[in-house]
């Protein structure tokens, strides 16, 4: 039986990015974030301004949510071409994981989300220089 | 024994790239190192931001140097390039030749690296600014230097044995090391080289 | 078969003799030695902690004096977190992994080796400066200025800083063998989604060590350099800062207690899976968890600085962090009760420890969700109400499934049963020695008995409460030693255990107790999170992995279809003597930064020496085969 050392054909490769960036690009942004507010936050205090903290944080929600939108959209079933034929049970096995790994992007993503909103809370009820 | 078996008997005995485990090992280093010059840097970013001056008192580094330096090690990424290429083509004698056309290019950026050190002007006790930047650009040097000893080892195998083929992995990925080295010196340079003149 | 299994045998052993034990790379081998140090550490720490108690026993007490105090909380803080915790999780990892997912070793032996040997040496180290009254005594956090060139009199808080860099190289060295042997060598059909709770806490946890252990070594080497060469990074007279070392530290260090507790969490949904019999409710969703939780433990490290004076805007962005790790955390707890719910459970020792983690673990983290609410924490900061909190997180959390972990995985390291009595007996002791220590340093702390204090007048009032936690801490150092004690008559006398005593689901089960040096014959494949319960004879095996060389096989990274096949390295003596080297430069290097330099030299030849070759062709013959068109030439081991 045949093991698939061909690599996936170049059309999947957005798929794969969709998926590993539902891994990882969620948190990535929510913690880049949590910099730039902490940073900024010093700003905000000189300037007695918050606009660009308010403006961060929607440009990561926005990332964050295409990267769920994405990753959902990897999941789809459409049979993965390849140059050799493969078994049945790795073809099943990569459409498990790969509904898998597309859930568990979007279900991270949305985690994310909420943990930047959660970091939005403090920008709105907070005096800049308190 | 009539269980159903996945025969892998014919598959190949090695594999460049992030397929093999000598990628995942060089990744794991670039990760640790690379997490370790960005702490540098950021260290460098928060102690400028406490700093009125910056740097306080003091010339910022001399330009030349620094800049050539960071010509020479663009550079050294092309016999780099060419050797990473002729080792995944196991092209034993082109890959050992450019891997000592790339040793060349250590040998002169890390003497260059000799001179930066010099016309820092600053040393590293005069001050926290002073601390940072020699301690920034010292992180960089023990990468430069390693690299140079590990690839002249590298090269020594490759002309005295013994050798097999799995050894082209190994150089293929040691030109992965190479191009982190590389790519991480060009947000220091620019801390360290520029940074106290724009502040 | 059995001509083969005699060859594999022969091939993967450890050498045998003197030489060969100092050159094993068998990571079965390694992982007992991480083990049996790590909880040798975890005795002198506990030591530790005794005579504190001891001492703080009654008011006015003379037993010990402050200076010798200081030493011993900062060792036994250092200890059980550098030299204990952090190796036990990964020492599991490093036994474990390559058995869960059946593969025939883990990746980068003699790199493995080295970095158990670097762990070693760095612990002896330490405890021989402590012998030698300079020991460290600044904390096991060693703040600056009280760490500085300026306060820190001596060699004490440099031996604490060269102590992380050992510890440190040794983590990050296991880290990247996990990561790779993870990724690589998992068994065709383990795609990423069927992979075992426990070794995607395995996975994660490396993730953290390798982003988080970098930034102590950057705050114990910058401290080194203030103290040895005159730097001024936490200087603020000339420009430093001494909250960057906060910063610098528990950036690392909020990390560290997830690195210490993530794979405590895997060994949780093991143990509770394995004695209900139950997959476990919510696999997806558990390794979301773990996950998130890792990723989020990075946004949360100000929180130990809220005492500091930082502007409220800033902190708050780590306050809303460290509520929203609630989440995850929140989510296993639930998958956890959903598995056991209405199942059939069996309540032998492992479980017990495992039930435990329920009740301590909540105590520990509801008294952290008060920790986070900043003006609470202003008045509990340094007081024993934060030694209590973080005591129920650490022990409830990790060291109690931990101890399960270990009463479970004995039977498959060793090939004995632990006495079931013994067991439930030191585990009722230790749960309430534990609490009986623990608990009343809540009020404790509420009253005011500030952290890391030597002795206390009579007239505070904290004598009774102090005398109770004392009779605790004695009731837990004697169910540790009925523990030990278990340990050490079960590994010659205990009941024979068999393949899988605990009919447990996941691959380690599938093969001896303990199991052979080739891990598995023939090599597994899966269909499914819990082999055990789910395999069929229609499951395939895998052959073709050669026998008489050491060859193992890669896989795909998420879907673990076989790739190649790669020979693996021999054993060697050469970690050893690397490891070796590098200690006698780094320790040499506390005294004068020219050890650096001059033990450079050394290290080097030693490196080349484990680098170079030891077998193949010459050049010249090897690129006349590549240019007559035999690439990749097979090769001949032998």
């Amino acid at each position: 039986m045949h093991s698939s050392t061909g690599r996936p054909v170049s059309h999947e490769r957005w798929r794969l990015a969709a998926l590993w960036s539902g891994l990882l690009a969620g948190p990535s942004v929510a913690l880049m974030l949590q910099e730039f507010n902490y940073v900024m936050s010093y700003v905000a205090c000189e300037t007695r301004q918050t606009w660009f903290l308010h403006v961060a944080t929607v440009v990561a929600v926005a990332i964050v949510g295409a990267v769920a939108v994405f990753a959902w959209r990897a999941s789809d079933g459409h049979p993965l071409e390849d140059e050799h034929p493969t078994h049945p049970l790795e073809d099943e096995t990569r459409r498990q994981r790969t509904r898998w790994m597309s859930g568990f992007g979007v279900a991270l993503s949305l985690l994310s989300i909420l943990v930047i909103l959660s970091m939005e809370v403090p920008v709105i009820v907070l005096r800049t220089c308190q | 024994m009539s269980r159903p078996a996945i025969d892998v008997s014919e598959l190949p005995p090695l594999a460049f790239g992030h397929r093999g485990i000598v990628w995942w090992a060089t990744m794991g280093v670039i990760a640790i190192e690379g997490a370790m010059f960005v702490l540098v840097m950021v260290t460098y970013l928060y102690l400028k931001g406490r700093s009125p001056h910056w740097p306080p008192g003091f010339f910022p580094p001399d330009l030349r140097w620094g800049t050539l330096n960071t010509i020479v090690l663009l550079a050294s990424t092309v016999p780099n390039q060419f050797a990473k290429s002729a080792a995944e083509k196991f092209d034993l004698r082109g890959a050992r030749f450019w891997l000592v056309v790339a040793l060349a290019f250590a040998l002169a950026f890390n003497i260059i690296r000799i001179f930066e050190f010099r016309t820092l002007n600053v040393w590293w006790d005069s001050n926290a600014y002073g601390s940072v930047t020699w301690t920034l650009l010292g992180l960089h040097t023990t990468h430069i230097l390693t690299d140079f000893i590990d690839s002249c080892v590298l090269a020594g195998v490759l002309y005295f044995g013994p050798v097999k083929a799995s050894l082209m992995v190994d150089l293929s990925e040691n030109s992965l090391y190479w191009y982190f080295v590389v790519l991480a010196w060009l947000p220091i340079y620019a801390l360290i080289y520029w940074a106290p003149r724009l502040a | 078969m059995s001509a083969e299994t005699d060859q594999l045998a022969a091939t993967w052993q450890d050498p045998p003799g003197l030489l060969g034990w100092f050159s094993a790379v068998d990571h079965k081998t390694i992982g007992i030695r991480f083990i049996v140090t790590a909880f040798g550490f975890f005795i002198l720490g506990g030591l530790e902690a005794a005579t504190m108690r001891l001492q703080l026993a009654r008011p006015d007490n003379g037993l010990i004096g402050p200076d010798l105090y200081n030493q011993i909380f900062t060792m036994h803080g250092t200890t059980m977190m550098f030299l204990f915790a952090v190796p036990l999780v990964l020492a599991f990892g490093v036994y474990f992994v390559p058995l869960m997912v059946g593969a025939r070793a883990m990746a980068l032996p003699r790199l493995l080796a080295f970095g158990y040997w670097i762990y070693l040496f760095g612990g002896i180290f330490l405890y021989v400066m402590f012998a030698l009254n300079i020991g460290p005594d600044q904390g096991w956090f060693s703040y600056v200025p009280l760490a500085g060139p300026e306060y820190g009199i001596g060699k004490r808080a440099d031996v604490w800083a060269q102590l992380i860099t050992f510890t440190e190289v040794s983590g990050l060295i296991v880290a990247i063998c996990l990561v790779t042997t993870i990724f690589k060598l998992r068994a065709p059909g383990m795609s990423l989604n069927r992979i075992p709770l426990f070794v995607w806490s395995e996975l994660v946890t490396s993730f953290m060590v390798i982003f988080a252990m970098p930034s102590v070594m950057i705050a114990s080497t910058t401290l080194i350099l203030d103290r040895l060469v005159g730097t001024h990074f936490y200087n603020p007279a000339d420009g430093g800062d001494p909250i960057l070392w906060q910063h610098l530290f528990w950036f690392f260090g909020h990390p560290e207690v997830y690195i210490i507790f993530l794979p405590a969490q895997g060994i949780m949904s093991m143990l509770l899976s394995t004695f209900s019999h139950r997959p476990v409710f919510g696999h997806q969703a558990l390794m979301l968890s773990l996950t998130a939780t890792a990723f989020i433990g990075f946004g949360v490290w100000v929180h130990h600085m809220f005492a500091t004076g930082l502007p409220q805007l800033g902190i708050s962005f780590f306050t809303a962090a460290s509520i929203m790790i609630v989440i995850p955390t929140g989510v296993q707890i639930f998958c956890w009760i959903a598995t056991l719910w209405g199942a059939r459970i069996r309540y032998d020792t492992p479980m017990l420890y495992a039930l435990a983690f329920f009740v301590i673990f909540i105590i520990g983290g509801l008294t952290g969700v008060m920790l986070a609410s900043v003006p609470l924490d202003l008045q509990v900061h340094d007081t024993f109400f934060v030694v209590a909190h973080l005591h129920y997180v650490l022990i409830g959390g990790s060291v109690f499934p931990l101890l399960g972990g270990f009463h479970y995985w004995f039977p498959k390291m060793t090939g004995r049963m632990l006495s079931e009595r013994l067991g439930k007996i030191a585990f009722a002791l230790l749960f309430i020695g534990f609490n009986l220590t623990f608990f009343p340093q809540h009020v404790l702390g509420l009253h005011g008995m500030p952290r890391r204090v030597y002795t206390y007048p009579e007239n505070m009032g904290w004598g009774t409460l102090n005398l109770l936690a004392s009779t605790g801490a004695v009731t837990m150092f004697i169910a540790l030693c009925i523990y030990l004690a278990n340990v050490i008559i079960s590994r010659r006398s205990g009941a024979i255990a068999g393949e899988n005593p605990w009919d447990a689901p996941t691959l380690e089960w599938t093969t001896s107790s303990p199991p052979p040096a080739y891990n598995f014959s023939p090599l597994p494949t899966v269909t499914g999170t819990d082999p055990v319960w789910e395999h069929t004879d229609e499951v395939p095996i895998v052959v073709g992995v050669a026998s008489e060389c050491r060859e193992v096989l890669v896989t795909h990274v998420m879907d673990a279809e076989p790739d190649h096949k790669k020979e693996w390295p021999e054993p060697s003596i050469w970690p050893l003597w690397t490891a070796l080297v590098i200690t006698g430069l780094f320790i040499g290097s506390i005294f004068t930064p020219w050890a650096v330099v001059v033990g450079a030299i050394p290290a080097t030849f030693a490196m080349v020496g484990w680098f170079w070759p030891k077998r193949g062709q010459s050049p010249e013959a090897l690129i006349r085969r590549l240019e007559a068109g035999d690439h990749p030439p097979l090769e001949q081991v032998l």
